[in-house]
């Protein structure tokens, strides 16, 4: 990617420690040296958004994806490691992550207030942040709509008398209406009716064409990822297994947990047998020691259980992260 | 507002407590224009006149209707003047309690940790003190006065709302649209007065309604006691104590009818408030609605007799209160024995309910209300509730998409494995449980016999999954219906399972309908593909040529939006518009409105014709078979 790099996420971390019980902590009192139990729910994960690129994060649940994007929107803090936007920091301190940086929710519904009317949900922020005079409201109101594909004059509505998608239209509309350069989807369309999913990845790259975007699109749908993404990352269990530019990782997946997930996702042109990879997601309370994916994996050796693999260069642009591509297991 | 008010008139008892209210209050806002007398200007009373009966002329010439005091007050005049006062010490007690109260309530919920704890901490101590006990030390130390009977009912009260509020906001700040305001960097008081707020006062207004009442109850007691208002203010209270003591000699009057005004007022805010608070409970209001009509019945036919299952012509129906549903619309479909059909339909197309009508789940106020459903050669429809419990979990079963719903949190695997297996057969309770082992062995799962004796809540959403489908086939149903049930679960667990259920149902010779959106999961799972939508069936046939060669122009659409169908990178081919309404649908095709090929003879409904290859449209893409 030549174009300017817009988003930086360097080895960021982060740790929950999970509540402890009354017992617990009359024990630690006591002097019972037991450590807190903590899900390491992101470990290291390092990646980047240029300018006007879309980036797909695939993985599943536990894989940390939305509390990755959780922390780039600024809502949560990295327990350690990097994000900074243009160059600076997104977590200094007081300073909050800059308005550039907006979301789309996965539930259209939940993610506009019920007992607010279109107008008021479109031009809060732009008016409490003075990037729109209340004379122009008007108009702002009018060409949010327009541009994702809402009659202008429904400003007066609820977000009930929507449809679905036309919520996550709304959603959408919230967004751009503080004129973003990057916008974080977690699993935008996976709440919508399949008829209906089109419509709104249209309004994606539509917007992207028009408004020179750039996405970080979290979704577990490997399609959607395919269609939108210029690069994809997976991640599971918290790391970064692999990443490439979307083409070279549909067509050369390297990580053997990646080559499972594409094998395993449902297909409607190929009636497959299904040839599924054995074993559960584990907890990530309790992860695998070594590679997170060796319990599972069908070329694992000794020394996967023993170290993490580091994300390598295995070709140019494309990482991944297994003891396969440095000399073997 | 209308909303709550309609559902306030919707009980006689709500009526007659918003009339009996409504009518209290008047009177006493109105009572300086309504009274016969002012009661509480001295000099305006005549000492001649005291105690006298309800209905008597004074030596003054006023006539008492209710009768007189002590003093020679009309007591009808001292009612109205005392529920003026009472409404509004407690009313305005209330208000400023729940301002207090909410705001520190939405506050503690926002931000979350010390905080919280610690002023949740001051809520419980606060509530576990008796509100009277405290009135009453509160004004034992503050002394007698109107701000202060105010000041003393703000503080017992407002812990109570903090509560409330707390616990409503708590709900709604985990929801995105606050997310949303977080991202869009709105300042918190704007977050918590604007966003928070309005979705969390509807649960508070019911207390609140409640407060009032309690309120001007607790100013009567302390001015009965004779530490709430001083004499000289007009109070129920103190017209009540004024009197009791003439109680006996038979003046009942002075007394009584205060604390008949009283009830009357606590009571109906009392009703008042349990009617906010139904309203706000949008399940009362549906168990109130009335169940659909049945249609007409019509000539029976007999079910195939080599078919699993036969579904003929049923219309299910859901009364609500935009009107009726139509959730299926004649919906016919039959299944040989050991058959899967993929049933793919989005939202509200009725494919969960034609999975619930066959298994005789649709509950009020939902009903079968037309055709009927064979299983084998036995007419389910005929059947009474008990013939049909008798037959889920022996000859058909289901698992839905939260095995949570289907598995007792408080038994063992091993325990609702062997019910189920003893529920419908005399075998002993060794053999069952060598017959759960195996189950559990064949969905897939790792150490059975530990598992066996683990509660649900040990195992993951995918292990939790193999249980239940374990469960449903434990013994051997002609027919299995699964609604979603890897919807939820990961790819690389729902390929595992997809591959396990589909070697199971191939053993057993179970029929089994996979309820999905997902075509890619049918894909390779399915013999046939069924494609609902709106409550009808539009396409249905072998699964190759459903996917290959569509004919309904929904399932072609569909199937056209996929990505892996476009080309990377270019727009995706969609459907235009969304799911309409099924609620006072006009009569014709069903997918006209969003479909390239209607025409005027869509405005008919078109039959589903074909044998082997059946479609619903007057313009099919192929031609049926």
């Amino acid at each position: 990617m030549t174009a300017h790099v817009l988003l930086e996420v360097n080895e960021v971390s982060r740790t929950f420690a999970t509540r402890r019980d009354f017992a617990a902590k009359l024990a630690s009192l006591l002097g019972a040296d037991k450590p807190v139990p903590a899900v390491r729910a992101l470990d290291r994960v390092s990646l980047t958004v240029a300018e006007r690129e879309v980036v797909g994060v695939v993985g599943e649940s536990g894989c940390g994806k939305s509390t990755l994007a959780r922390i780039i929107i600024g809502l949560l803090t990295p327990s350690s490691g990097t994000v900074t936007y243009k160059g600076r920091p997104v977590h200094a301190g007081e300073a909050q992550a800059p308005l550039d940086i907006q979301m789309v929710f996965q539930d259209p519904t939940a993610s506009l207030n019920p007992r607010r009317r279109v107008a008021e949900l479109l031009l809060e922020a732009p008016l409490v942040h003075g990037l729109c005079k209340p004379e122009e409201a008007e108009d702002l109101l009018a060409s949010l709509l327009r541009s994702v594909g809402l009659d202008p004059a429904v400003g007066r509505r609820f977000p009930h008398e929507f449809s679905g998608g036309q919520r996550q239209r709304l959603g959408i509309a919230r967004a751009l209406a503080v004129q973003p350069q990057l916008l974080v989807c977690d699993e935008p369309v996976a709440a919508l009716d399949v008829s209906v999913q089109a419509q709104v990845l249209n309004l994606f790259m539509q917007l992207r064409a028009e408004r020179g975007l750039a996405y970080l699109f979290i979704s577990h749908d490997l399609g959607v990822v395919r269609h939108l993404s210029d690069r994809v990352v997976i991640m599971y269990l918290g790391r970064v297994v692999e990443q490439a530019t979307t083409e070279e990782l549909f067509a050369r997946p390297n990580h053997p947990y990646t080559r499972a997930l594409l094998e395993s996702a449902p297909k409607v042109d190929a009636r497959t047998t299904f040839q599924p990879i054995r074993g559960e997601i584990p907890s990530p309370l309790d992860p695998p020691p070594g590679c997170h994916f060796h319990p599972r994996c069908p070329f694992a050796s000794e020394r996967c259980k023993r170290e993490r693999p580091e994300l390598a260069e295995i070709a140019p642009g494309h990482w991944s992260a297994c003891h396969l591509n440095s000399g073997g297991a | 507002m209308n909303v709550w008010m309609r559902l306030l008139f919707a009980t006689r008892s709500g009526t007659i407590a918003v009339i009996v209210f409504a009518a209290i209050a008047l009177a006493a806002i109105a009572a300086p224009w309504i009274a016969p007398q002012n009661p509480y200007d001295l000099a305006a009373l005549d000492l001649r006149d005291a105690r006298l009966p309800p209905g008597s002329v004074g030596p003054s010439g006023h006539v008492f209707a209710l009768g007189s005091d002590v003093l020679g007050r009309d007591v009808l005049a001292a009612i109205l003047y005392g529920l003026r006062m009472s409404l509004a010490v407690g009313v305005t007690s209330s208000v400023i309690a729940l301002a207090i109260g909410m705001l520190l309530g939405l506050y503690a919920a926002y931000k979350g940790g010390r905080i919280d704890s610690l002023l949740m901490r001051l809520v419980d101590l606060q509530l576990s003190f008796p509100t009277i006990l405290v009135a009453l030390i509160l004004l034992a130390v503050l002394g007698k006065g109107l701000e202060k009977i105010v000041l003393a009912l703000v503080l017992v009260q407002w812990a109570l709302f903090a509560r409330t509020a707390r616990a409503a906001a708590l709900t709604e700040v985990r929801k995105d649209y606050i997310d949303a305001a977080r991202i869009l960097r709105l300042p918190e008081w704007r977050i918590v007065l604007v966003h928070l707020l309005p979705n969390c006062l509807p649960p508070v207004s019911a207390v609140a309604a409640v407060q009032v009442a309690h309120a001007i109850s607790l100013e009567a007691t302390m001015s009965f006691l004779g530490v709430g208002l001083p004499i000289t203010e007009p109070s129920l209270g103190l017209l009540i104590a004024s009197g009791f003591q003439y109680l006996l000699s038979g003046d009942y009057w002075i007394s009584v009818f205060p604390g008949v005004a009283l009830l009357l007022l606590v009571g109906s805010l009392n009703v008042v408030a349990d009617g906010l608070r139904a309203a706000m409970n949008p399940r009362l209001e549906s168990a109130r609605a009335k169940l659909p009509p049945l249609l007409p019945e019509s000539v029976q036919s007999a079910p195939a007799a080599e078919a699993a299952l036969t579904v003929d012509r049923v219309t299910t129906r859901f009364a609500s209160s935009q009107g009726l549903v139509n959730a299926l619309n004649g919906v016919s479909l039959t299944l040989r024995r050991g058959e899967v059909l993929g049933l793919v339909g989005e939202s509200g197309s009725g494919k969960s309910v034609l999975g619930r009508s066959i298994m005789g789940l649709i509950a009020p106020p939902g009903r079968i209300v037309g055709g009927d459903i064979w299983l084998g050669t036995t007419s389910l429809t005929a059947l009474t509730e008990e013939q049909r419990r008798a037959l889920r979990g022996s000859r058909m079963a289901m698992v839905l998409q939260d095995p949570l719903t289907s598995l007792n949190p408080v038994l063992r695997i091993e325990t609702q494995m062997i019910e189920t297996i003893l529920a419908h057969e005399n075998v002993s309770k060794e053999q069952a449980r060598a017959r759960a082992l195996r189950a559990l062995e064949a969905v897939g799962i790792p150490a059975p016999e530990e598992r066996l004796k683990c509660y649900p809540h040990q195992l993951s959403g995918g292990m939790r999954q193999r249980v239940a489908i374990a469960i449903a086939l434990l013994n051997r149903p002609d027919v299995l219906i699964a609604d979603e049930p890897t919807t939820a679960l990961d790819v690389t667990i729902q390929s595992q399972i997809l591959a396990q259920v589909q070697q199971l149902v191939r053993e057993t010779g179970t029929a089994m309908i996979w309820i999905t959106h997902d075509l890619g999961v049918v894909a390779g799972l399915a013999d046939r593909i069924a494609v609902m939508y709106l409550g009808h069936i539009v396409e249905i046939g072998p699964t190759q040529q459903i996917l290959s060669a569509p004919a309904h122009p929904y399932t072609a659409g569909l199937l056209a939006s996929i990505p892996s169908r476009n080309e990377r990178g270019q727009p995706l081919q969609q459907l235009r518009g969304s799911t309409p309404s099924p609620v006072g649908l006009p009569p014709g095709c069903v997918f006209r409105n969003r479909c390239d090929r209607s025409s005027p003879r869509c405005e008919q409904m078109p039959e589903l014709l074909g044998t082997t290859r059946q479609v619903r449209c007057f313009h099919p893409l192929e031609e049926a078979t």
